[in-house]
């Protein structure tokens, strides 16, 4: 039976710790996994303090906000993972997922806002308690904040063990979604920009509620305009950008992304001083990234990139336009690496269940009937209800998939 | 003495069990488990079937459950007990002795899983497991769902929480504070708690009473109050700590020691928490130089209460001023006003004049001059004024769409797939018709082709299960299209009429109950659907006259005419339906010149909107009288043509939207049905999401905008649900750029619905203010639209007023000119008093 969830477990020496002293801003985030049991990765100054806070503050939300709860669920708190942190010598970035599997964040501080030295190059999990939001929000706008990531050696050694342990139960599917985040975004483009007065405008103007039906993006002389009529891009759950609002005032520009085909998801890159922030929105709040449709659909056009990142190993920068290495900091042996649509497929092939036609088309047996394959200028097309629904932009069916093994 | 615990177990004899499984050692407890757990399931299982089974057993199940219980706990690994679940958990007193005896090493584990998993908010473990940690046997949980469990866990009948509290002084000690450091979600949490409580028995006047009578903290209160608002607790749950905060009356001197925690929940994303703390702030007394920049999250706040009470408090200085400044870019030109206010006293300052040039643009035409004078150069003000109109004099932007469709389907792999896709969901009308026709023309019933249909009748069986409406009787698209494949690909011709599927008894209504015999226009359109099937059924192949050439149903004359050639060239008569349907698309009627609709509002408190078509519709129409069905159904008792789901009486998007293609010439009757819908819901008591469909049509580049469609517009820039309002605009922006509003009848519309207080001001303001975006001729147009409105209205001004006249302030100020209309100012001079809506009146009759 194929695992459907991973208890991850965060040991940490100790919890973070953020103090304010003679007005100097300490943050020292406790790490967890990745390269090594805590690892030490960064230890300097974040240039710009408030935005950085505040864009700590907007992942620490995201992390723990289900933008959509599906009616039969019974609304048990879901606990959140802890973000992930990547120091790369140069950059450290902050990760999140929502546990709906909708939202996908990162904070980048990149070289202008750093001011430090680099102990070690990789990837961890850092504890982001309530206690460390509670004291963030104190952040006065003018102060650096001294970042700490990771214990050293004498914290270790005083630490006596690890003190604090948290268990999370990560859903299989919410840990290929975030491998699958990276994909969607290698395929958006960059659609508008926003400065600053009309980044603020527009999140101001964001529904509170959500609302039915599909919302699009006009461009007018002042600025931007929601639409309900199909001209412009299509975002699907605008109201999750909401959570952006605090950080407009701060930015000098808002860049939007969507995707160049399939379903449409959208990214918006907000720039602050020495930062960014990404959100990547899935197509629609009800629906998560899924963790097999992009990467299927990109395992055979973008090869080596969309299958490192299909198994935790990059995350995608969109402002660079290039992966960047990154592994999750999870246990991801206990992932099943085979995507349960390709294993479906290999069952369909393996009991013979396709065959290729005089004029091309295969006819593949699944569940007592008998679909048809055919491949046209837009894409492979299949007569089954999956494709019938999604008409590809979820990725390719089994039957695609099986047929296209068959041909291979 | 060894316990026979088989028959322990039948004859209910818990203290049996417990007393013979005391001495054991756990490896002959974990020999036992296999019986223990089989017994419970089947205690649990013919409980579940109790409804339908007679219990089997002498004795009731509480006795024997309690005593099964009493093995399983004192048997079962943990693993065991999780996969049993919450039958497995006994009462606190069986509990306490069963883990007293046993001690296991996972006893905590167990604890934190049956917290977890059976805390609700009509029983809870709480009891249990403080009873396990007085005992001692287990420390305090850290898992929240110990905290979260204790606020249903203390309810007892014959005692109040407060009560509960007072008697167990060890829970003032942790358990309580703990209650402010976890959210909780669905039922589980302070503020879902005390929302449905009786004051007395709210946790907040629980912890009130407490407090004074000085067993809790007040200052821990406090603190712990808004160490819980620091947490990004959502907002339901916040506004628990936000409002016992409150309750707890801070003083002035509790509230400025507090002003640090204050000013971090300025930038709360929650705007209640938000709005607390900038009035916390007010009586915290003057806000330091220092603290200023705090403040920004709150000028950044899209509701204005909050951005207004932040201004109240900045001091003065030119930090102030330049935050105001970043600020400035706000919809809300009373706010922009109150922000120039802290700007205009530093405006000297290079920091300040330079955010403000940088704001310049987002600034609302009336405060323009204003903004002009404290950069104090006249020539830039003029640049900006002639930047600004030369942007909005540039012809409004032309739309990309056009009034061409899809073509016929060529070929069977096509079909196939089209027919799955409407399966799964029909989004335009216009593959309905793409479908029927390809059917038509393709319907032989060779063995490829059947063989190829396999995939999709096996899914259109499904649909048309017990839950579908019966197919061909004018419910449901889908279903009919379902009833095509099915009839195609068996070679079963369709019955002559279907039999109704019952649907559930407590469904009310005219439409819970298909009719197989209602003759509506969707009925018609099933009837087209049939006639195809019929023919498909045979393998008879032949072409459709009907299908559209253009968006909306527009068929083209030319086209018409040539496929009726074609036909006639061929020998064949046109199927009725059809070639009824195709003269209606391609020829139209005058039928509708014999109707006129009558509409108004009237009520008081309740505003009922009512329209009918006059004269009355005596007889009832044929089926295939497809106008005069469009006119009767103009009528609340009338053929609906909404269609209905198999769950339920809601309508369909899907049939509204292809009812909308049959008579394209004249949709005046179908605009006048949405208005009559709409209206009769544009406060949005029914989650009718089908009904913005009705607008959809007037998207369509050259199509008239007649009374009923003015008339359903104007109920549209009026209705609460954003998704219709944000649909009507949208119609409003394209219709005022091709030219085909006309804006004396819109105007004169919306006049009449506001005074008869079936639109709100606020929402008009709203969509017009959104459409006065586009161009300077969108502008102009909304500002004689509410002109023309204005003049329109008598009596006392409606309340809201003031957002429509605050719009056509903001116009009139871009416009560099007044009031046009000498009616709509003969109507603002008669506006007295002293408050908002006079003071715009006044400023529209000064321009």
């Amino acid at each position: 039976m194929a695992t459907t969830a991973i208890e991850q477990v965060y040991n940490y020496v100790a919890d973070s710790q953020f103090t304010v002293a003679e007005g100097r801003a300490r943050l020292l985030l406790q790490t967890s996994g990745g390269i090594a049991s805590h690892p030490r990765l960064f230890e300097g100054w974040i240039s710009h303090g408030r935005p950085g806070a505040a864009s700590l503050l907007t992942l620490g939300r995201i992390a723990r906000t289900r933008f959509y709860t599906p009616p039969a669920m019974v609304a048990r708190i879901v606990a959140a993972a802890d973000p992930i942190a990547t120091a790369d010598g140069e950059n450290v970035r902050f990760e999140v997922f929502s546990p709906c599997n909708g939202v996908y964040a990162r904070l980048d501080l990149g070289p202008s806002a750093l001011d430090g030295a680099f102990f070690a190059v990789g990837t961890t999990n850092v504890d982001f308690g309530p206690h460390i939001r509670e004291l963030l929000a104190l952040v006065k706008d003018d102060g650096r904040i001294f970042l700490s990531m990771g214990p050293d050696d004498i914290a270790i050694a005083t630490s006596g063990g690890e003190a604090v342990e948290r268990r999370v139960r990560l859903p299989v599917r919410w840990i290929k979604g975030l491998a699958e985040v990276q994909v969607a975004q290698s395929r958006m483009e960059l659609d508008m920009e926003l400065d600053r007065g009309e980044a603020v405008s527009f999140l101001r103007s964001l529904p509170t509620v959500p609302s039915r039906g599909s919302i699009y993006l006009q461009r007018i002389a002042d600025g931007l305009r929601i639409s309900r009529s199909p001209e412009g891009t299509e975002v699907g759950g605008i109201e999750r950008l909401r959570v952006l609002r605090d950080l407009a005032s701060m930015a000098t520009r808002l860049r939007i992304y969507r995707a160049t085909s399939g379903d449409p998801a959208t990214a918006w890159v907000l720039d602050l001083p020495g930062m960014r922030v990404h959100a990547v929105l899935s197509p629609d709040r009800a629906r998560g990234f899924s963790g097999e449709g992009e990467v299927l659909g990109q395992l055979a056009t973008h090869g080596d990139g969309a299958k490192q990142s299909a198994v935790g190993r990059l995350g995608y920068d969109l402002h660079e336009q290039r992966f960047f290495a990154r592994e999750l900091p999870f246990d991801l042996a206990k992932v099943e690496a085979e995507q349960p649509r390709l294993r479906a497929a290999r069952r369909l092939v393996a009991d013979r269940a396709v065959r290729f036609l005089a004029n091309g088309e295969a006819v593949v047996r699944s569940s007592e009937v008998e679909h048809r394959v055919r491949w046209a200028e837009d894409g492979p097309h299949c007569t089954c209800p999956w494709f019938a629904r999604y008409a590809g932009r979820r990725g390719p069916c089994k039957h695609v998939l099986a047929a296209e093994l068959t041909r291979a | 003495m060894t316990v026979n615990f088989e028959s322990a177990l039948q004859d209910g004899d818990a203290e049996g069990v417990i007393t013979g499984l005391a001495p054991l050692a756990e490896s002959e407890r974990r020999r036992l488990a296999p019986q223990a757990a089989q017994w419970l399931k089947e205690l649990k299982a013919n409980a579940i079937s109790r409804a339908t089974k007679p219990w089997p057993y002498r004795l009731d199940s509480q006795t024997l459950l309690r005593a099964a219980r009493a093995m399983v706990v004192g048997t079962a690994s943990l693993s065991e007990l999780r996969k049993l679940g919450n039958w497995s958990t006994p009462d606190e007193d069986v509990a306490l002795r069963v883990m007293a005896d046993r001690r296991p090493d996972w006893l905590a584990e167990w604890a934190a899983f049956v917290l977890e998993n059976e805390t609700t908010s009509w029983h809870t473990p709480f009891l249990l497991v403080k009873r396990l940690i007085t005992e001692g046997l287990l420390p305090r949980p850290a898992t929240s769902w110990y905290p979260l469990s204790m606020i249903y866990g203390l309810q007892r009948r014959d005692r109040e929480l407060y009560q509960a509290l007072k008697a167990d002084r060890g829970l003032l000690e942790d358990e309580v504070w703990r209650l402010f450091e976890v959210e909780g979600g669905g039922d589980t949490s302070l503020a879902a708690h005390d929302k449905y409580s009786a004051d007395r028995n709210s946790w907040s006047w629980a912890l009130l009473q407490l407090s004074g009578e000085g067993l809790l903290s007040r200052d821990r209160l406090l603190d712990a109050s808004l160490a819980a608002l620091q947490r990004d607790f959502a907002p339901f749950r916040a506004g628990w700590f936000s409002r016992f905060h409150e309750s707890l009356q801070p003083t002035q001197a509790e509230r400025l020691a507090r002003k640090e925690r204050y000013l971090g929940l300025v930038a709360s994303a929650v705007p209640a928490t938000a709005s607390f703390a900038v009035k916390a702030l007010r009586q915290a007394g003057p806000l330091s130089l220092e603290d200023v920049g705090q403040l920004a999250p709150a000028l950044a706040s899209s509701a204005t209460g909050v951005v207004r009470d932040a201004v109240r408090l900045l001091p003065s200085s030119v930090r102030s001023a330049e935050l105001a400044a970043e600020h400035l870019p706000h919809r809300s030109a009373d706010i922009q006003s109150a922000l120039l206010g802290l700007v205009e006293k530093h405006a000297s300052q290079p920091s300040v004049r330079e955010r403000l040039e940088r704001a310049r643009a987002s600034v609302a035409p009336s405060l323009a001059a204003r903004v002009a004078t404290l950069l104090s150069l006249d020539a830039m003000a003029a640049r900006t004024s002639q930047v600004r109109a030369e942007e909005r004099a540039a012809p409004p932007p032309r739309r990309e769409s056009s009034t061409s469709v899809p073509g016929p389907i060529d070929g069977i792999a096509d079909l196939v797939e089209l027919l799955a896709a409407l399966l799964e969901e029909i989004q335009d009308p216009h593959d309905i018709e793409r479908a029927l026709d390809g059917v038509s023309r393709l319907c032989e019933r060779t063995p490829d082709v059947v063989r190829r249909l396999e995939p999709i009748v096996k899914r259109a069986g499904k649909l048309l299960g017990e839950r579908a409406p019966a197919r061909f009787d004018g419910h449901s698209p889908r279903s009919d299209i379902a009833g095509l494949i099915i009839a195609w690909a068996t070679g079963t011709p369709p019955a002559a009429a279907e039999t109704p599927h019952p649907l559930p008894r407590w469904l009310t209504g005219r439409s819970a109950r298909p009719d197989p015999h209602q003759k509506s226009v969707l009925a018609f359109l099933s009837g087209r659907v049939r006639e195809v099937a019929a023919r498909a059924a045979r393998g008879e192949a032949a072409p459709l006259l009907s299908l559209p050439t253009g968006r909306g149903g527009a068929l083209e004359v030319d086209e018409f005419e040539a496929r009726q050639r074609r036909l006639a060239n061929a020998g064949r008569r046109p199927d009725p339906f059809d070639a009824i349907q195709a003269r209606l698309r391609a020829d139209g009627s005058d039928e509708g010149e014999r109707y006129r609709f009558v509409y108004g509002a009237t009520g008081e408190k309740h505003i009922s909107f009512q329209l009918r078509v006059e004269p009355a519709m005596k007889v009832e129409p044929e089926l295939t009288d497809v106008p005069a069905l469009f006119y009767a159904a103009v009528d609340p008792a009338g053929p609906d043509y909404g269609g209905v789901a198999a769950s339920g009486s809601t309508g369909l998007a899907e049939a509204i939207r292809w009812v909308g293609t049959v008579w394209p010439s004249n949709r005046e009757p179908y605009y006048a049905k949405g208005a009559l819908e709409l209206g009769g819901n544009i406060d949005w008591w029914a989650a009718r999401w089908e009904l913005r469909c009705f607008l959809e049509p007037m998207l369509i580049p050259n199509e008239p905008l007649g009374e009923m469609a003015t008339l359903l517009l104007s109920l549209g820039l009026g209705a609460k649900e954003s998704g219709e309002r944000g649909l009507a605009t949208d119609v409003t922006i394209a219709a005022v750029a091709e030219g085909r509003l006309d804006v004396e009848k819109a105007g004169k519309t919306i006049g009449g619905l506001y005074n008869s207080k079936l639109l709100k001001g606020s929402r008009l303001a709203t969509s017009l203010g959104d459409a006065s975006r586009i161009s300077q001729t969108h502008a102009e147009s909304v500002s004689d639209l509410i002109e023309i409105a204005l003049s329109g209205l008598y009596g006392p001004p409606p309340s809201d007023l003031h957002a429509p006249l605050a719009l056509l302030n903001e116009l009139s100020a871009a416009r560099g000119h007044g009031v046009k209309r000498p009616t709509a100012k003969a109507y603002l001079t008669g506006i007295e008093g002293s408050g908002k809506t006079a003071a715009l009146a006044k400023q529209l009759l000064a321009r």
